[in-house]
């Protein structure tokens, strides 16, 4: 005889089809024992696709499911999903903009017995929100919980280990800071190569060269380095520097001197008055 | 490191709490973590998961008391103050407490946080739907008056609760990162309402935590 069993939230309803082989004396009264899975089904309320399987199904959605929410409620970073290549896995990740992401692999989805769609499109995929992924896990847990439908289903909810967790943010995390480290050194003497080495001004050289070209560096040699170099260079561009040099401050000690001037204007008309 | 010396130091203060034999204690499995007290994320995230709750509910501190009666968790939580006391474990608030929160303590937090949690499912749930709502129309959280509410009231026990010179609470200084906050504890509030809600609490509280 089939048995089914419905877990319905409003958002999510699972269905069971199954069979009993426990004896009938412990088959429970009315509602018997559902211990050998035969179809498996999940609807999403709004989405016209549903999820049609066998226990893999069932089960890569549980695990998917405790994966998620573990990681959600604690807040701590999802493990990484291995990957198609090594093993198709029922995926449950959160989204950056809000809500999740469901992918089942059309190895899971029963391909004779859906509807054409899946035929089509073997990987079925949703976005689900917070209340749907809610409704999905309270369904599953519901259904774990029923002594009656498949006992020997188990929702392992533990706490991640240290160590995990870490594997979790494994290798390309771990190695980001050190990655970055290398290229930003590698960047740095890149940058580095391309820029001129600085000419130390040594001191025998540019009295040497002072001398020849009287004309242009005499602008020059103030603005490069007043400090280091004016006891050498000084001396040489004596006769054409001060005349330079003198001539600005003369210009600021200008402006004091009109304003002297213009005091006594003012003070030219005061004694007219009275 | 500080849940270490935490430990170490309230030790003689969780002494005084008598392991209790409430029934809804039992459920919860003592995770493998070191000293058999709390680490540090595990009593930020209770605190504010309560403050969320707090906001939620505007009677929630009378219900707590109610609740503490109820569930049978007085051994644990005697009182006001002593709930009170448990709370300013949470490192990051102004007067917090230099003493560790019990394996034990803690799950009687989370017994009372699910309990609320149950209470409040029909609001967390519309909340949550009229957030996804606003969002699909580009609307701001204002146009939803529950909502607004919520997060207005959250902002304030946030605010006046923790401590503004901790680094963990300087992050939260705009309204808009408060709010992302409040939404985030109440979509973690509601897998707290489930079959199985409270094993979901109590072990993702301890995630990254076990050796």
């Amino acid at each position: 005889m089939t048995i089914q069993r419905q877990y319905s939230l409003p958002n999510c309803v699972l269905i069971l089809e199954g069979l009993s082989n426990a004896p009938e004396a412990s088959a429970g009264g009315n509602r018997p024992e559902l211990n050998i899975l035969t179809r498996f089904e999940c609807y999403f309320a709004r989405e016209k696709q549903a999820l049609i399987g066998g226990r893999d199904l069932l089960e890569g959605l549980l695990q998917a499911t405790n994966r998620c929410v573990q990681s959600w409620i604690s807040g701590m970073q999802p493990l990484p999903y291995k990957g198609k290549e090594v093993k198709p896995e029922v995926q449950l990740q959160p989204l950056k903009e809000g809500g999740f992401d469901l992918v089942v692999p059309g190895v899971f989805l029963a391909q004779g017995s859906s509807e054409d769609a899946n035929l089509e499109q073997p990987v079925a995929q949703f976005h689900i929100s917070s209340v749907q992924l809610f409704d999905l896990m309270e369904a599953i847990d519901q259904l774990a919980a029923d002594q009656q439908t498949l006992p020997d289903l188990q929702a392992d909810i533990r706490p991640r280990s240290r160590q995990e967790v870490r594997s979790g943010s494994s290798t390309l995390e771990q190695s980001a800071p050190l990655a970055l480290g290398v290229t930003s050194v590698g960047v740095a003497a890149a940058a580095l190569f391309f820029m001129p080495v600085p000419k130390v001004p040594t001191p025998p050289k540019e009295s040497q060269q002072a001398p020849a070209s009287l004309g242009q560096p005499l602008v020059e040699p103030p603005t490069k380095s007043s400090g280091d170099s004016k006891p050498n260079t000084v001396q040489p561009l004596t006769p054409a520097t001060p005349s330079a040099g003198i001539q600005p401050s003369p210009s600021k000690a200008v402006s004091p001197s009109p304003s002297i001037k213009s005091l006594p204007s003012p003070s030219s008309p005061s004694p007219v008055k009275p | 490191m500080d849940s270490d010396k935490t430990g170490m130091q309230g030790n003689s203060a969780t002494l005084e709490a008598e392991p209790s034999d409430s029934l809804s204690l039992a459920g919860l499995v003592d995770p493998d973590v070191p000293g058999q007290v709390c680490p540090r994320r595990t009593r930020i995230q209770l605190d504010w998961m309560l403050l969320a709750l707090e906001a939620i509910d505007l009677n929630a501190s009378e219900n707590i008391i109610a609740g503490l009666q109820e569930l049978q968790l007085q051994p644990v939580i005697k009182n006001r103050v002593h709930l009170w006391r448990l709370r300013n474990t949470n490192p990051l608030r102004r007067f917090s407490q230099r003493r560790s929160l019990s394996l034990d303590e803690g799950k009687a937090l989370v017994v009372l946080a699910c309990y609320l949690a149950r209470h409040e499912t029909g609001t967390i749930r519309q909340l949550l739907l009229a957030y996804e709502q606003l969002k699909a129309q580009n609307l701001s959280v204002d146009h939803h008056f529950r909502l607004a509410q919520y997060l207005e009231r959250f902002r304030g026990h946030f605010l006046s609760r923790m401590n503004p010179n901790r680094t963990a609470i300087a992050l939260y200084k705009s309204p808009e990162q408060t709010n992302e906050l409040a939404l985030n504890l109440l979509s973690q509030v509601l897998f707290c309402t489930g079959t199985a809600g409270m094993q979901r609490l109590w072990s993702s509280l301890f995630d990254g935590e076990v050796a």
